[in-house]
């Protein structure tokens, strides 16, 4: 219906299940290539499999590279299993994403709107995608080419988008996970024009009993 | 009998066009000296304007963008807009180009994301950018009208698309409102309104309408 919108919400529901398998900033220097693979990803599928809700703080950093400018935001996020998720802007705006199993929000100062994920084939792999980070199956994933690095205190991974949908506004995604919890500190988008977006996960709480009408619909 | 019902007709049509003259609205009120650069000051972007972030929500044919809006002076008379989605994503950079066209900026296009490149899209940008940020009718004797309902001065110029009216309440805050005008009955094309907070370079919101064009365009003042 609004391929912007899916596309928002595709890469929304991306970083918030791939947060389930990372707490502090991590230099993307000195990482080698992973040394075992398989054990890196068994140890994902099982951190996601322990992982019932995640709430966050969250600083997000925009490099704006034809402007020479950085903007700023942040906010907090809420996920639970098996498919709700909060995603909410404080500052310097306000801007709310909820999912709720079939349905989707999107609010801001003045506007709120809800769409059917069922009606969509893009809400229906957003749900099918979101399932597998939940999982840990998002490592089988065809929509991504995956390299993985290692140092000794994190993961790294990069992922190149093969969705043609996607490629149109990534061209990588880098993931920084933590080697103690196995949960995403940092993600780092990286945009075809030089852009790039950097978010950057503190405070997280695991497993913590989130109320359930943090995702209410209106 | 054909005649009659020629002239009718003509008569008709005429009635009809100037029903829908924007500029019957306003009567006219002589010509205006516009040399002193304090009327430059008049326009929603002052010269000491650096840069600003808007809460931006695009609306066309059907489709919404939202997202923010980074405007920057870029070399003096030139600017740079960059407008990106909540999570960072980008949805077009543009460079608005001062090449000395009449009340017009160029606009050259950086980064576009696909579904927006489209030239009447990107013709309408480049015309809703210039009435905001070109130079507008300082510097010059211009021709001024008065509202006749309500406070409003107007001042028209010619522009290279159509002529621009920008209105103001009393020609000493910014203009409220930009608008274009064209056609044999001078028909409204686009309106801009503008609102302001005290002590700032640049307006607190924007909202562009263009009747008869399904598109939105709406800026609220972040930072």
């Amino acid at each position: 219906m609004k391929k912007i919108r899916y596309s928002i919400l595709f890469i929304s529901t991306l970083i918030v299940a791939l947060i389930i398998p990372s707490g502090m900033a991590l230099s993307q220097n000195d990482y080698r290539p992973m040394e075992d693979v398989e054990a890196f990803r068994s140890s994902m599928i099982s951190a996601s499999e322990n992982s019932l809700s995640i709430a966050s703080d969250f600083e997000q950093m925009k490099h704006l590279s034809f402007l020479e400018e950085d903007v700023k935001s942040r906010g907090i996020f809420y996920f639970q299993k098996e498919n709700k998720l909060r995603w909410e802007y404080s500052d310097p705006f306000y801007y709310l994403i909820i999912f709720n199993n079939d349905t989707v929000l999107i609010q801001d100062e003045n506007n709120t709107n809800v769409y059917d994920a069922a009606s969509g084939k893009m809400f229906r792999q957003i749900n099918e995608i979101m399932l597998s980070m939940v999982n840990g199956s998002i490592l089988e994933s065809d929509d991504f080419e995956f390299e993985y690095f290692e140092k000794p205190s994190s993961y790294k991974l990069e992922l190149r988008p093969l969705d043609e949908n996607m490629k149109e506004f990534l061209s990588k995604i880098h993931l920084f996970i933590n080697k103690k919890d196995i949960t995403v500190d940092e993600l780092l988008m990286l945009e075809k024009s030089g852009d790039y977006t950097r978010i950057h996960f503190i405070n997280k709480r695991l497993n913590e009993e989130i109320p359930q009408h943090t995702f209410d619909l209106p | 009998m054909k005649r009659s019902l020629s002239i009718l007709l003509i008569c008709l049509s005429l009635i009809a066009g100037l029903s829908g003259c924007y500029m019957s609205r306003y009567s006219k009120s002589g010509e205006l000296n516009m040399a002193d650069p304090a009327y430059a000051e008049l326009m929603p972007f002052s010269a000491n304007f650096d840069k600003a972030l808007y809460k931006a929500r695009l609306e066309v044919n059907g489709h919404e963008f939202s997202g923010l809006m980074m405007i920057k002076t870029s070399e003096g008379t030139n600017y740079k807009v960059s407008f990106f989605s909540e999570l960072g994503l980008n949805f077009f950079d543009f460079e608005l180009r001062d090449v000395g066209s009449t009340n017009g900026l160029n606009l050259y296009v950086r980064n576009i994301y696909p579904p927006l490149d489209k030239n009447m899209l990107l013709n309408k940008f480049e015309k809703y950018f210039s009435m905001l940020l070109a130079p507008g009718p300082s510097g010059d004797v211009r021709k001024t009208y008065l509202a006749q309902e309500g406070i409003g001065i107007m001042i028209l110029m010619k522009s290279y698309k159509g002529k621009d009216g920008y209105i103001s309440t009393n020609l000493i805050e910014p203009y409220k409102e930009i608008v274009n005008v064209g056609g044999l009955f001078k028909k409204e094309k686009i309106s801009i309104a503008l609102s302001y907070n005290a002590g700032t370079d640049s307006p607190e919101s924007i909202l562009i309408d263009q009747p008869g064009f399904r598109m939105k365009f709406s800026l609220r003042f972040v930072e």
